[in-house]
């Protein structure tokens, strides 16, 4: 019992760094929750988005502003791109990247480039005035496609084996007592 | 502090495998041909892969955090001392031959088989610069448990006779004689009776019943035979009827240090069964780090069942009589700063026994600004300290340590680690440093009442 609440207060824990830490990662640690906060407001957030997930399986939200939505994406944009470049220049992030990473990085923002191409159309509604063009909107879909194809495979699993590698170490930590 | 087996030469002329070529030798043990070691490291690597370390393996996002946590990072700044780094060919290993997609990863060539010079090039990073402190552990974001993975590659890199011959020799003299260092059963048994006649102290032996069985580290049995004392006094003044054994009397286990699970269990079974064989209630442990997860946290695992007794550090039986009464100690009225061992209170979870204990001796308690589980290595742990070729790398971790003391301005510094307190005693020769480490059992000891 104790292993277990260990693994799930881990979980919850681990969400930020210890004070002593803060100082040494706090550029990538903001970047990192900017993008990842950025993605789920542009995925889950977006009028048309819902529409779509709303025409497969009924469900659906409220949108978010569009001023929200703007900035969401310029977060993505910019934090992914900072990533990039970091892993290009600071020589811990250079030494540890490898093709999974940078594919990875691709996978995630290809969406994103690819859907900037049908954004004019829809900002705020959840259907066009006017039909879309099939070509970049195909071509969005697939992108998404490919970027689920991947997530099992490469370094984008890490968004459920978080779950998994903070929740052994908690119920380990836990059973000696050892700080989280 | 060991001696060197000359039956292996050191290679120094080898072509080495990096991104960068740090100016180090690798050692070997044994002759035999290059597959072959590859395939024992291998082989031992993958035997000991449960599911948390598969989980680990996948998890690395690669966010470079751990070398932010890393006392060797933080000093050089060289990015090949980032923590998940060291792992790399086993995690290249991992991927080609045990993860879930191992199959494509071999047919397609996509991850590199590991090669000899690849494991001979990370030598220095798995032994010689990693104290498997777990200090990365800590800030890891997927909470990757990093110190956990060396301990298992080392398990591959002793199979293929790839350590560093000091901690070698010092582990094989371990299997060979029972201790490390040359405690032999004949040599602790002369000291436990000069001790006992030169400070008039109680030490009983081989008794056949004792609630309490005592153990040592092998520094403190040859280096700083004072500890020996000071326990047998604490267990005296708390009226415990404890005995020590030559059958099982050594804690340090230098099978779990280099790498070899047999040596490991070994060692571990002598004092389990010593304590098994007096019917104690409780298993004493020194103020040794790596003693402390060898026999608390995996004593379990070696003697297949659960412990018929509980296992306590020292600083642990200190608090827990002095919480009971039956320890009292004398005031000590000066400030002091305590060094937390990061085997005893980061990876053991000891952090609050031994502020008791100083709490109970009045000190000024003037914490470093990293404390408990945050605390930095003093460098020397994991077999580091007595790793030769390490000494310099090694000085410039403790430079951050001298550094966080000095900061505190307070007037005594102890630990509970003799593998800390000697990294300590050298760093403190190598730096003409005016502070010198201390024992916390000692200090209690010291300030026992009458």
């Amino acid at each position: 019992m104790a292993t277990a609440a260990g693994a799930l207060r881990m979980i919850v824990r681990r969400m930020w760094h210890h004070e002593t830490f803060r100082q040494r990662t706090f550029l990538s640690s903001f970047n990192a929750y900017a993008y990842h906060i950025g993605l789920a407001i542009v995925f889950l957030g977006f009028l048309p988005h819902i529409a779509f997930i709303e025409r497969l399986t009924g469900l659906s939200w409220p949108a978010v502003p569009g001023w929200l939505f703007i900035a969401a994406v310029g977060a993505v944009f910019v934090g992914l791109g900072w990533v990039l470049i970091a892993r290009l220049t600071n020589p811990v992030l250079k030494l540890l990247s490898n093709f999974d990473d940078y594919f990875s990085w691709f996978v995630t923002i290809l969406p994103m480039i690819t859907g900037m191409a049908v954004i004019s159309l829809s900002l705020d509604r959840a259907y066009p005035a006017q039909p879309l063009n099939p070509i970049p909107v195909a071509i969005h879909l697939l992108s998404l496609e490919l970027l689920l194809v991947w997530l099992p495979f490469g370094k984008l699993s890490h968004a459920f084996l978080v779950f998994l590698s903070r929740g052994y170490t908690g119920a380990a930590f836990a059973r000696k007592g050892a700080e989280l | 502090m060991s001696d060197i087996d000359t039956a292996h030469p050191v290679d120094l002329e080898s072509k080495r495998f990096s991104i960068k070529k740090p100016e180090i030798r690798y050692d070997k043990q044994g002759e035999r041909p290059d597959a072959e070691r590859l395939e024992a490291a291998m082989q031992a690597f993958v035997k000991d892969m449960g599911r948390a370390a598969a989980v680990y393996m996948e998890s690395c996002i690669h966010c470079g955090n751990c070398a932010e946590a890393c006392h060797f990072y933080v000093q050089t700044s060289d990015p090949k001392y980032t923590p998940i780094w060291k792992l790399e060919p086993f995690k290249q290993a991992y991927k080609r031959e045990v993860g879930p997609f191992a199959w494509a990863y071999k047919a397609l060539n996509l991850k590199h088989a590991v090669t000899v010079e690849q494991l001979e090039e990370w030598q220095h990073l798995l032994y010689d610069s990693c104290t498997v402190c777990g200090r990365c552990t800590m800030i890891c974001p997927m909470g990757i448990d990093i110190a956990s993975l060396i301990s298992q590659a080392r398990h591959g890199m002793f199979a293929a006779g790839l350590v560093p011959h000091e901690l070698w020799a010092v582990a094989e003299r371990g299997h060979r004689e029972g201790s490390p260092l040359g405690a032999t059963a004949k040599v602790f048994k002369d000291r436990v009776e000069w001790l006992a006649d030169d400070y008039e102290v109680e030490m009983p032996l081989d008794r056949p019943e004792a609630e309490v069985l005592v153990t040592f580290s092998s520094i403190e049995i040859m280096k700083y035979p004072e500890s020996l004392v000071a326990t047998a006094k604490i267990l005296n003044h708390a009226g415990y009827s404890w005995t020590l054994s030559t059958k099982g009397y050594e804690a340090t286990n230098f099978g779990l240090l280099s790498g070899n699970l047999d040596w490991q269990r070994e060692l571990s079974m002598k004092v389990i069964d010593a304590a098994v064989a007096c019917k104690a209630k409780t298993l004493v442990l020194p103020e040794c780090g790596h003693a402390y997860t060898a026999l608390r946290w995996m004593g379990a695992n070696m003697y297949g069942k659960p412990l018929p007794f509980r296992v306590l550090h020292i600083s642990e039986f200190l608090a827990e009589n002095v919480q009971n009464g039956r320890i009292k100690l004398k005031k000590v009225s000066k400030s002091l700063t305590f060094h937390d061992p990061c085997q005893v209170s980061r990876r053991g979870g000891v952090v609050d026994a031994p502020r008791v204990v100083l709490q109970a001796l009045g000190v000024e308690l003037r914490e470093t600004r990293d404390h408990g589980s945050l605390n930095w290595c003093c460098g020397g742990g994991g077999g580091v300290v007595t790793i030769h070729r390490a000494d310099e790398l090694r000085y410039k971790a403790f430079e951050l340590k001298m550094k966080q003391l000095d900061a505190t301005g307070a007037e005594l510094t102890v630990t509970s680690c003799a593998n800390c307190r000697q990294t300590f005693d050298d760093g403190q020769a190598h730096f003409k440093w005016a502070r010198t480490m201390g024992s916390l059992l000692e200090l209690a000891a010291e300030n026992l009442h009458d």
